[in-house]
């Protein structure tokens, strides 16, 4: 029960943070202003991505439609959100550290353990808002502009056109997905923070990690094959085979299980680490 | 049966090279006002932070309730309000959500109106809605002693309690730790550097010195064991003649000259009276007679030596 | 002069049949004032993947067409609306017999259609008529910006009419080219494509027309 309340405490904390609404601003702003330019110049936008096959066809029916604005909007966001994920969830341990409400809440009848789940549940809970906020602008939003459509999607083995009543489930499942993969960034960032006292700290060291992956999974180095495919960062953007043909199940399937690799250390650690950890400020 | 409420003993922890407590050893038994005394930096605050386990001790063993603080500490902490060092609250919220939150997960979950009730015990009643953030640090002292008191606590632990509070807010915070142990009966463990506050407040105390425990016990015990230091402040002659006076009444008479008028004196407690006796009788003028703080005495004594 | 115009006559001869032939068409075609059909479009082309779309097809004479499909459809860029424009204005171009060939037992004539005026995008455009029947049982469409495609077309109910009941285009793809940057993801891990056909195919079957109802 108290871990319940201690859940439902750390909901209102970044229910009435401001810096909860950042990311969710920010959200809607950069949907905002993808959503103006697409309306805007979306057709030029679309044509320099099928040019080529412009040569000898041509597309007939609505392309630039909701769904394909909702794809876009995935692709372009899904790399800026880490960053507002990590800003709320690093800063859930080492924040009430440097605020030095951590050492009012260890006083209480309540076991590291649940005060710390308690944390990744909460951290959790608003990841998945953020997705659901980005869901209801990119898909809800963009089908209400754009009107719904097949969506045409340009992947690196050429364009898969996906029939509107196939689309929705691909979404639901990308979403899926894409929460899963911040939800390793919310993880990671809560286990940095029981490593800091300050607020600052646990952000800059989860993006610097984000980024340091990133440059591993994409240097086209042979060393680095080996330890690439346990990259979390190698599997951030597995939402989007939702939208091959075929899908590839097995490629969702191995990332989902080294994402929940990920999780399962990131929480360990986090563990042991807050048990031990001498609450000194 | 003993009647310990809590119960160190071999308490040790180290911070790498710094040997913060050594082999500390204290029992606070039910209705004491217990004081932790000792030098900043000594230890106090790392042993009340041991005992609230803030912090893992290296050794030792610390009981609460007749209860391993190991093994039983959510039972133990149920039980117990504190409020270690300066009282951090949520600066975004108000004074009444940051209540809630604490005693949402303080074992006893409080309702509104106790919420306001014990508001207006620490005199911030009207304004539960005030964001803490703009709270001054008396406000937050006393939102921190509403936060230890919320869920009837039978143990309140306080660090440095009065430590940045204005000349009435001291005597505010006196005054209640005074309330809750008579009209509560609450066994209330309180550190300070401020020996005169302990002096005042506390019945038993420990004085702690670079992590030591270097002695332990009723107050008025300890420093019973000492002579008296007095004070009289006379006239120039008067000072002469009460030198003469008194050599004369207490042989070995062990006194200090001050200045041109005073002398400080230093005897056993029981002779006091006759010393008063002695001066009146000889028409001697006496303008002052007080004794010295024998807490200051007693714990530089301790501490240098 | 006598004996050039000798050489010419075969070729002359050839020409005034072409042209009959292509006024044949013509006026067949000038019988379908409008049209409206189900299609069904099934391209089979390298680099896209899409499931069949059904489409619903109207056509007003001389040579407007509205395609209204529930999602995206890919049809060839030439090919499908060239005919008829062809066909509308038989005074723009120069017809030459090409010879004959059989196609799947048919026995064609080939007609070259040449524009007049260089300025348009059309260089040529070759139909294999199925003279018997006055059907166009082939086409091969050239451009300026498009290159070559050709179409197919086999007839059922509609016959009479000059429609068909399925056409398949083919066109090469050699061109096609991913962006890239915009498909490759971010760490995304390499995946084995397939060597790429050379030759894109659309099939169009036509269901339920409406000609001139």
């Amino acid at each position: 029960m108290i871990f319940l309340y201690s859940t439902y405490n750390e909901l209102i904390k970044i229910a009435l943070k401001p810096r909860s609404y950042l990311g969710l601003a920010a959200i809607t702003g950069l949907v905002g202003i993808i959503l103006f330019a697409l309306h805007a110049d979306g057709m030029s936008m679309i044509s320099f991505v099928t040019a080529s096959f412009e040569q000898t066809l041509r597309f007939e029916g609505e392309v630039l439609n909701g769904n394909l604005v909702a794809f876009i909007i995935l692709q372009m966001l899904i790399v800026h959100i880490p960053l507002l994920v990590a800003l709320v969830t690093g800063d859930l341990i080492s924040g009430e550290a440097a605020m030095g409400t951590l050492r009012m809440l260890a006083t209480k009848p309540i076991s590291r353990r649940q005060l710390l789940g308690s944390k990744f549940l909460a951290g959790g809970i608003y990841t998945l808002l953020i997705v659901i906020w980005l869901g209801i602008l990119a898909v809800l939003v963009g089908r209400w502009i754009f009107g719904p459509g097949d969506l045409m999607v340009l992947n690196s083995d050429g364009l898969v056109i996906i029939q509107e009543n196939d689309v929705l489930w691909r979404y639901a499942g990308a979403f899926c997905v894409a929460f899963f993969a911040l939800l390793t960034i919310s993880n990671l960032s809560i286990c940095l923070s029981c490593f800091s006292d300050n607020s600052i700290g646990p952000i800059v060291s989860t993006m610097a990690i984000i980024l340091l992956f990133t440059i591993i999974g994409t240097l086209d180095v042979p060393v680095f094959d080996p330890i690439r495919p346990f990259l979390f960062t190698t599997h951030m953007a597995a939402w989007r085979s939702f939208f091959e043909d075929p899908m590839p199940w097995d490629s969702i399937r191995n990332s989902l299980w080294v994402m929940t690799l990920h999780h399962v250390v990131f929480i360990a650690v986090a563990m042991i680490s807050f048990n031990r950890k001498d609450i000194t400020v | 049966m003993s009647n310990a409420i809590v119960s160190i003993r071999q308490l040790s922890k180290r911070f790498g090279p710094f040997q913060a407590l050594k082999e500390i050893n204290l029992q606070v038994e039910q209705g004491d006002i217990y004081g932790f005394l000792g030098q900043n930096g000594a230890g106090k605050s790392t042993t009340m932070r041991c005992m609230l386990s803030l912090i893992r001790p290296d050794a030792g063993e610390i009981e609460l309730f007749g209860q391993s603080l190991t093994t039983n500490r959510e039972a133990i902490l149920s039980r117990v309000g504190c409020l270690i060092e300066k009282p951090d609250f949520y600066k975004y919220l108000s004074a009444f959500r940051n209540l809630e939150l604490f005693s949402r997960i303080s074992g006893k979950p409080s309702s509104r109106p106790e919420i306001m009730d014990m508001l207006e015990f620490v005199g911030l009643a009207g304004r539960e809605k005030d964001l803490v953030g703009g709270f001054s640090h008396g406000m937050r002292q006393r939102l921190g002693i509403a936060q230890t008191l919320l869920h009837d606590p039978d143990l309140i632990v306080l660090d440095e309690p009065t430590t940045g509070l204005d000349p009435q807010g001291i005597i505010d915070m006196r005054n209640l730790i005074l309330r809750l142990k008579t009209e509560k009966n609450k066994t209330i463990i309180l550190s300070s550097h401020n020996l005169h506050e302990v002096e005042l407040i506390c019945n038993r105390m420990v004085i702690i010195h670079k992590g030591e425990s270097l002695v332990e016990g009723r107050v008025d015990a300890l420093l019973q064991e000492e002579d008296q230091i007095i004070r009289i402040q006379s006239t120039a002659t008067g000072q002469a003649q009460a030198i003469q006076v008194l050599a004369a009444q207490f042989p070995n008479l062990n006194y200090r000259v001050l200045g041109l008028d005073s002398i400080e004196i230093t005897l056993a407690k029981d002779l006091i009276p006759s010393l008063n006796a002695a001066l009146v009788q000889s028409g001697i003028p006496v303008f002052a007679m007080e004794a010295k703080r024998k807490l200051e005495d007693y714990f530089i004594n301790l501490v240098s030596a | 002069m006598k004996y050039l115009l000798f050489l010419c006559l075969p070729f002359l001869a050839g020409a005034q049949q072409a042209d009959a032939l292509f006024g044949q068409l013509v006026q067949k075609f000038k019988k379908v004032h409008h049209y409206e059909v189900l299609a069904q479009i099934k391209p089979n082309i390298p680099m896209i993947r899409i499931l069949p779309v059904r489409a619903n097809i109207q056509f007003q004479y001389p040579n407007s067409y509205k395609i209204q499909s529930a999602g995206i459809s890919i049809l060839p860029k030439n090919g499908f609306s060239e005919l008829p424009q062809l066909f509308s204005k038989p005074n723009q171009f120069t017809v030459i017999a090409s010879g004959q060939e059989t196609l799947d037992g048919v026995n064609t004539s080939i007609l070259t259609l040449l524009p007049l005026d260089n300025e348009g995008d059309l260089i040529l455009a070759k139909i294999w008529v199925d003279a018997t029947s006055l059907l166009v049982m082939k086409s091969l469409i050239t451009s300026k910006t498009n290159g070559s495609i050709t179409s197919t077309f086999q007839y059922a109910g509609e016959k009479s009419w000059g429609l068909p009941a399925r056409m398949t285009f083919s066109m090469d793809v050699k061109k096609f080219k991913i962006p890239k940057g915009l498909a490759t993801d971010i760490n995304r891990t390499s995946r084995q494509v397939d060597a790429p056909q050379q030759k894109g195919r659309i099939e169009i079957t036509f269901s339920n027309y409406k000609v001139n109802g």
